[in-house]
């Protein structure tokens, strides 16, 4: 590399924002930098990219390692990775997948459905059965407090009603994100 | 399995199309996240690798990531690019932990004329000059310079000629020249 690569690398290191680590929430998403990369973006957004591109050093660096990551796939030289971290991550994702996740939902439901109806029989028997009118009445307490900690719903409520009560700043952001989450 | 109906099944979270996906892909998200590390110097370990490779996989899944994928042609360049971008996320949040991360480490220090290269006046002279190039010259120069690309492999993926690459870098380190001699700087140049 002569001195003018050297003066002019280092200026594009120290004066424009090229920290290879420096992702910022404008940086195109990692689809839109392979379709610059194939060339397969029309000419408006193609320019936009580019304009960031040249003073975004990580979107630089992003390119460089599709780049590299598509010779070295070709040539297959990439090294061996443990098997068992591999068997670790299977097994990590194996949960998430083939409606597991979906089943661990319904099993959810399922438990606050029988709370809810626990709650209503035992509410209903209660005067059915007069004799035992407060065992019921104890019993329908019970599953109606499990049926409202048990739904997401609830709890929010609680922590809102806590908040107002309470007026902690911190608790009051901590259920605006839970919220924001939610949605 | 080919590449499209092993993605399309991810994308339907079918198990056994997922574990073939990261029995398949492993070995690039792996170079990935160390191509990252390296490359910022930062201080990992093998528990941090493993990490982010879990965490890469995790990503998409969860994601579904992998819907934003519109050619599974290109899925090694998608893929690398995801594992790099998670493993700044993982430094970013490390060294918000313990501030112990070393970015990028200055090329020069103790050279004079390295010191020379970095006078405001010669600086100055760099920026008018590289001010005036457009967008993709400068993306051009900069693969060139500080990703050290090939001319040939900028050409590949700036999508231009090779010609076009060498006569844009050799025209800027002219231009440059001319203008630091102009100005009576960098003589050494």
């Amino acid at each position: 590399m002569d001195r003018v690569e050297k003066l002019i690398k280092q200026y594009l290191k120290k004066h424009l924002d090229f920290g290879k680590d420096n992702k910022t929430d404008d940086c195109p998403n990692e689809q839109i930098l392979l379709e610059y990369f194939e060339g397969a973006l029309d000419e408006e957004r193609r320019r936009s990219v580019e304009y960031h591109i040249a003073g975004c050093g990580f979107c630089l660096s992003q390119l460089n390692i599709a780049f590299e990551s598509q010779l070295m796939n070709k040539q297959d030289s990439f090294e061996a990775v443990p098997q068992k971290l591999i068997n670790k991550t299977k097994s990590l994702l194996g949960g998430f997948n083939d409606g597991k996740g979906k089943k661990v939902r319904r099993v959810k439901i399922t438990k606050k459905l029988f709370f809810l109806s626990g709650a209503i029989v035992f509410f209903v028997l209660s005067f059915v059965i007069p004799k035992y009118f407060i065992q019921f009445l104890v019993v329908t307490l019970i599953l109606g407090m499990r049926w409202a900690f048990e739904s997401e719903n609830s709890r929010t409520f609680i922590m809102v009603l806590d908040s107002w009560r309470r007026h902690s700043q911190a608790k009051d952001e901590e259920i605006s994100l839970r919220l924001k989450n939610r949605f | 399995m080919d590449e499209s109906e092993i993605i399309k099944r991810c994308i339907k979270k079918d198990r056994k199309a997922w574990d073939v996906f990261i029995q398949k892909y492993s070995r690039l998200v792996y170079w990935a996240i160390r191509k990252r590390l390296t490359a910022s110097g930062f201080n990992s370990n093998e528990i941090d690798i493993e990490d982010i490779f879990q965490e890469v996989f995790l990503a998409i899944l969860k994601g579904d990531k992998l819907l934003q994928l519109k050619n599974a042609k290109f899925i090694p360049g998608w893929l690398a690019m995801v594992a790099s971008n998670k493993t700044v996320d993982f430094m970013r949040q490390k060294v918000r932990l313990s501030q112990d991360l070393v970015f990028d480490t200055p090329v020069f220090r103790d050279d004079t004329f390295e010191q020379e290269l970095l006078s405001r006046d010669t600086v100055s002279v760099a920026k008018e000059v590289i001010n005036t190039l457009s967008n993709k010259e400068k993306v051009i120069i900069s693969l060139n310079l500080i990703e050290e690309r090939t001319h040939k492999e900028v050409a590949r993926i700036a999508g231009i000629p090779v010609n076009t690459v060498s006569t844009i870098i050799a025209r800027t380190k002219e231009k440059l020249k001319k203008e630091l001699k102009k100005r009576g700087i960098g003589n050494n140049i």
